[in-house]
């Protein structure tokens, strides 16, 4: 809202304080002040006011009302009086109102108006608050909305068709042409002020040309009428036609301004264009708005506030605010709140208002008395937090994606995907349901730059669930391969395999999904995978999954003084043998005595046969009772040999 | 015996000594117990009186020669061995490569850290959040501006009801009814608007959502943990106020500034000439929230507050543009 200074500073007997300094009292008790501007003989404040002050705020009126009871001033109306001719309305005009939207309507005629230029000074005051002059009458009806906030419209009487006005909804397919010169459809939602042919304005948001004000204009009618504000908000936006009267009806206004704003827009015509006041005034207005009733208790002001305000303070600012006293009891008042603040309507409103203009500079900072009461840990925050930890260590790097991806990934990854209703381009219309197609192209990119890439990141990716969508936690990452290949997957592999182990995962998995690929499983359950795009070779674990598996938990083993003894075996077994289930086996025909174990070599090819391949392990062999002599070794070698042959099918190699 | 011979033997072999080995093993041969000397010593016992001295003092003689040539060379020989182990401890250090935590993750840990320390508990909401939750129970209903697709609203709509949390807020009634009360969290986390982007705008970015929920909670408390946590965030006292504003599930409603840190409060483009920069907005949870969450009104109350991690990490940074968090550039990553 654009401000004038001296418009405000009329409103008072003694000046207001500088601009500048009444901008920041503004900004402290009331709304947020963006700029103050100097302007041809004046100054302009930008108030932010807020949503729920639109009702009231969106005029000079309002704004003055609120330094008033900032600074404790007393206020000075305009004085407003004017003298109606011998013709009656209902001579003139009928008004018809058949949508329940429309609140109240209220309207004069004014007849023999000399339409021409409004007075310099108004012009200028109009200028310097962001509209443009454009005659007497229309000036008139301007300038008074930014006095009281009341949108007012004009139509041009001798126009109106069947001399009646009908407040309906559109016809389907009914259209008009507006003031700015735009054709415009509506339908059946829309609101509009018609006559007994055509609609001659949208309700609440823009005149039309059919009755358009002209230098030729003699009798006019003036509109003051109120709307619900939802309709009026709904209907501005479906057609993107924003306007200085929808913003103003989107708010909660007061109905018992329009009478008001109708004769000062009448005093302003007869003032400016002349004319002659037709006696009375047409006011439908079947549902009165009455002031509203609040208890403040004053023991809930103070415990919201956190700050003892006497009571006599409290009536006193209540009073600066147009509230006033009905009844009061020891701890509480009932308040009539005047039609003009149909925000207020809990008692929360009402300290909030005795609060911000007490000021909340005198609220003190306490910090609680707290109880307390035990909080369970997020494991999965705990654990992503660690996975993060070891990652860095690792020496990847971690980034941020977006959550969204667009038509090229979908049909590069061939990617099933949740579609954003609304999306705000082609390259975000999805919700990602995989974090490595980012990757990827991160890992692209930075290869212009670095010759090695290791980053990962942690995030929500989607997946539809019949009716909902269903979101969990995934790690990923890439590492660029630009020297060899195995050599870098390996790499990764290993780090993945500490990775899980730095989370405490005991059972670790890696099966071959093909040639460039591996699946992970945790216990048994698939957890992620690595796959190779391009350049890069990316890994997923899902960390819903992951988190189930992983502990904290540490157990001191027993450390032995008894000498290890170092043995191997190689041995040939089909391809499809996992390393770990030989482990397992290895462990088993142990008997305990196997303290470490390590494979040093596994073989496909030439020699061994199709399906099939050789495998080395290093044992470690030792007791914690005793050290162990060569026989009982070479025994439980045996055993090892006999179990995983029997088992598996291994073939010791000589 | 002929001890010139011997002599000549023996300074030929010395010269061809080539480390402290070979010359160990030089004086083991000739000056040990068994060596060539002894023998000669040996061989000269029984020779007359008169031949006896002159030649036990050659012997002595060049014995005592020999023994400073071999104290000589042993010397070379060390100062050669060192010299091919000595270490240039001038030379620049090895550049390790290290891996990096990503700025927002880093100020986030920070930012719960300071509020764990107070007493508040680190939880996540969902990010696909459904339309009650994100709007109906923060007192937004059906046709409010902020609803709505076209223009006001910032919301991205997904099917059935469903759309990205536009805020954290939604998790208030999620834990209000999950936790119960008294409360005391901070919700962390991912939310999502329809923006154009640009230095200060993205489509998505992180907020961070507090709430304390108990019998007897004020704008005096709020007040005190937010300073708070502003002094420990920023490492000195903050001058903060509090400014009326609006929100429809707080009431009173309040914007926080802090004193701008680029010019301390006397005013510069970056504060837009105020000296205060908007950092929070918080309030009072309205009534009607606090019975959203399945408590009762009259008997619970409290605060909530709600911040822009993006905001803060770029304020400590001194980040000019949201866009680097999500750009997955390495030359902005590799600096934290």
């Amino acid at each position: 809202m654009t401000v004038s200074y001296s418009w405000l500073n009329s409103f008072f007997k003694r000046p207001l304080p500088q601009p500048e300094k009444l901008a920041e009292i503004l900004t402290m008790h009331s709304f947020e002040n963006e700029s103050v501007e100097k302007k041809k003989n004046d100054w302009v404040l930008n108030i932010d006011v807020l949503p729920d002050r639109g009702g009231d705020c969106f005029s000079h009126l309002g704004i003055a009302r609120e330094c008033a009871a900032i600074l404790n001033l007393k206020m000075i109306f305009p004085l407003i009086r004017i003298k109606e001719g011998n013709q009656k309305i209902k001579d003139f005009l009928k008004v018809e109102v058949r949508d329940k939207n429309c609140q109240r309507y209220s309207a004069r005629i004014i007849s023999n108006v000399k339409v021409g230029p409004s007075p310099k000074a108004i012009q200028d005051k109009l200028v310097n608050c962001g509209l443009n002059p454009i005659n007497n009458v229309v000036d008139a009806a301007n300038y008074v909305m930014l006095e009281l906030g009341q949108p007012l419209h004009a139509f041009d009487y001798d126009k109106i068709k069947g001399k009646k006005i009908i407040v309906r909804k559109a016809k389907p397919n009914e259209s008009i042409v507006l003031l700015n010169d735009n054709e415009c459809v509506l339908d059946k939602r829309i609101m509009v002020i018609a006559d007994e042919n055509r609609a001659l304005a949208i309700a609440g948001i823009k005149g039309g040309k059919a009755a358009e004000i002209s230098e030729k204009t003699k009798t006019v009618v003036l509109e003051s009428a109120s709307f619900e504000p939802k309709a009026i908000g709904q209907t501005a936006r479906k057609l993107n036609l924003r306007t200085d009267a929808s913003a103003r009806f989107e708010h909660n206004l007061d109905p018992n301004l329009t009478e008001t704003a109708l004769d000062r827009l009448s005093q302003l015509i007869l003032e400016w264009a002349k004319g002659e006041v037709v006696s009375g005034m047409i006011d439908v207005y079947p549902v009165k708005t009455k002031p509203g009733k609040i208890k403040l208790e004053m023991s809930l002001l103070n415990k919201i506030l956190g700050i003892a305000i006497p009571q006599n303070e409290t009536v006193n600012i209540l009073s600066r605010l147009g509230i006033r006293v009905l009844s009061k009891a020891k701890d509480s008042f009932v308040l009539e709140i005047p039609t003009f603040r149909q925000d207020l309507i809990i008692q929360e409103n009402v300290i909030e208002e005795v609060g911000r203009i007490h000021g909340y500079d005198k609220v003190p900072s306490t910090l609680p008395f707290i109880k307390t009461y035990p909080v369970e840990r997020s494991k999965a925050d705990l654990f992503v937090n660690k996975a993060r930890g070891v990652l860095k260590e690792l020496g990847f790097a971690e980034v941020y994606n977006y959550s969204f991806l667009g038509d090229k990934e979908k049909d590069k990854y061939k990617l099933k995907m949740e579609e954003i209703q609304n999306p705000t381009s082609s390259f975000s219309k999805y919700l990602r349901p995989s974090l490595i197609p980012l990757l990827a192209k991160n890992v692209e990119e930075n290869l212009k730059w670095f010759d090695k890439v290791k980053i990962f990141e942690t995030g929500k990716v989607f997946f539809g669930q019949d009716k909902k969508i269903g979101e969990k936690t995934m790690l990923s990452g890439g590492v660029s391969l630009k020297q060899d290949k195995e050599k870098a997957f390996l790499r990764l592999k290993g780090e993945i395999s500490f990775l899980l182990e730095q989370l405490g995962v005991k059972k670790i998995v890696f099966e071959k999904e093909d040639n460039d690929s591996l699946e992970v499983f945790v216990n048994g359950e698939k957890t992620g995978k690595i796959v190779r795009i391009g350049q890069g070779f990316y890994f997923e674990l899902d960390f819903d999954v992951l988190i189930k598996h992983a502990s904290e938990e540490k157990e001191y083993e027993k450390i032995s003084y008894h000498p290890p003894a170092i043995r191997d075996i190689s041995g040939i077994v089909s391809e499809r043998i996992s390393l770990e289930d030989l482990k397992e086996r290895i462990r088993e025909g142990g008997r305990g005595l196997v303290r470490g174990l390590e494979v040093f070599d596994v073989y496909q090819g030439p020699g061994i046969g199709k399906g099939r391949k050789s495998v080395s392990f290093h044992i470690i062999f030792q007791s914690e009772e005793k050290t162990l002599d060569a026989e009982t070794i070479d025994k439980t070698q045996k055993e090892i040999i006999k179990v995983l042959s029997e088992q598996l099918g291994w073939e010791e190699r000589k | 015996m002929d001890i010139n011979s011997l002599k000549e033997t023996i300074e030929k072999e010395l010269g061809g000594v080539k480390n402290s080995k070979e010359l160990r093993d030089f004086s083991n041969k000739y000056l040990g117990k068994k060596g060539e000397i002894r023998k000669v010593f040996a061989e000269i016992k029984d020779m007359a009186v008169e031949e006896k001295k002159v030649m036990g003092r050659e012997i002595n003689e060049f014995v005592a020669e020999l023994e400073n040539k071999i104290d000589e060379l042993r010397e070379v020989l060390q100062e050669g061995a060192v010299e091919s182990e000595k270490i240039n401890v001038n030379l620049p250090g090895e550049k390790i490569e290290s891996g990096h935590l990503h700025p927002l993750t880093s100020v986030r840990r920070e930012i719960e850290e300071i509020f764990q320390l107070m007493g508040f508990a680190v939880v996540e909401g969902p990010e696909v959040e459904d339309e009650w939750h994100n709007f109906d129970s923060l007192n937004i209903p059906e046709g409010h501006p902020a609803r709505d697709v076209l223009s006001l609203g910032k919301t991205l709509y997904l099917r059935n009801k469903l759309v990205l949390r536009s805020h954290t807020s939604p998790a208030q009634t999620r834990y209000m009814k999950k936790l119960g009360a008294p409360l005391r969290i901070v919700i962390p986390g991912r939310v999502f608007r329809y923006e154009k982007t640009d230095a200060s705008h993205e489509t998505n970015f992180y907020q961070i959502e507090g709430l304390m929920v108990d019998e007897n909670v004020s704008v005096a408390n709020l007040k005190g943990v937010l300073e708070k946590f502003l002094q420990e965030f920023f490492k000195k006292k903050m001058s903060i106020r509090f400014r009326p504003s609006y929100f429809p599930f707080t009431e009173p409603s309040f914007e926080i500034d802090i004193s701008c840190s680029v010019c301390s409060g006397v005013g510069c483009p970056a504060c837009k000439r105020t000296g205060w920069v908007e950092i929070l907005g918080a309030g009072m949870v309205h009534p009607q929230v606090i019975k959203n969450g399945g408590l009762d009104p009259k008997k619970w109350n409290g605060f909530a507050f709600g911040m822009s991690i993006d905001r803060l990490a770029m304020m400590k940074y001194k980040i000019n543009d949201i866009r680097w968090f999500y750009s997955g550039n390495l030359k902005f990553l590799k600096q934290f």
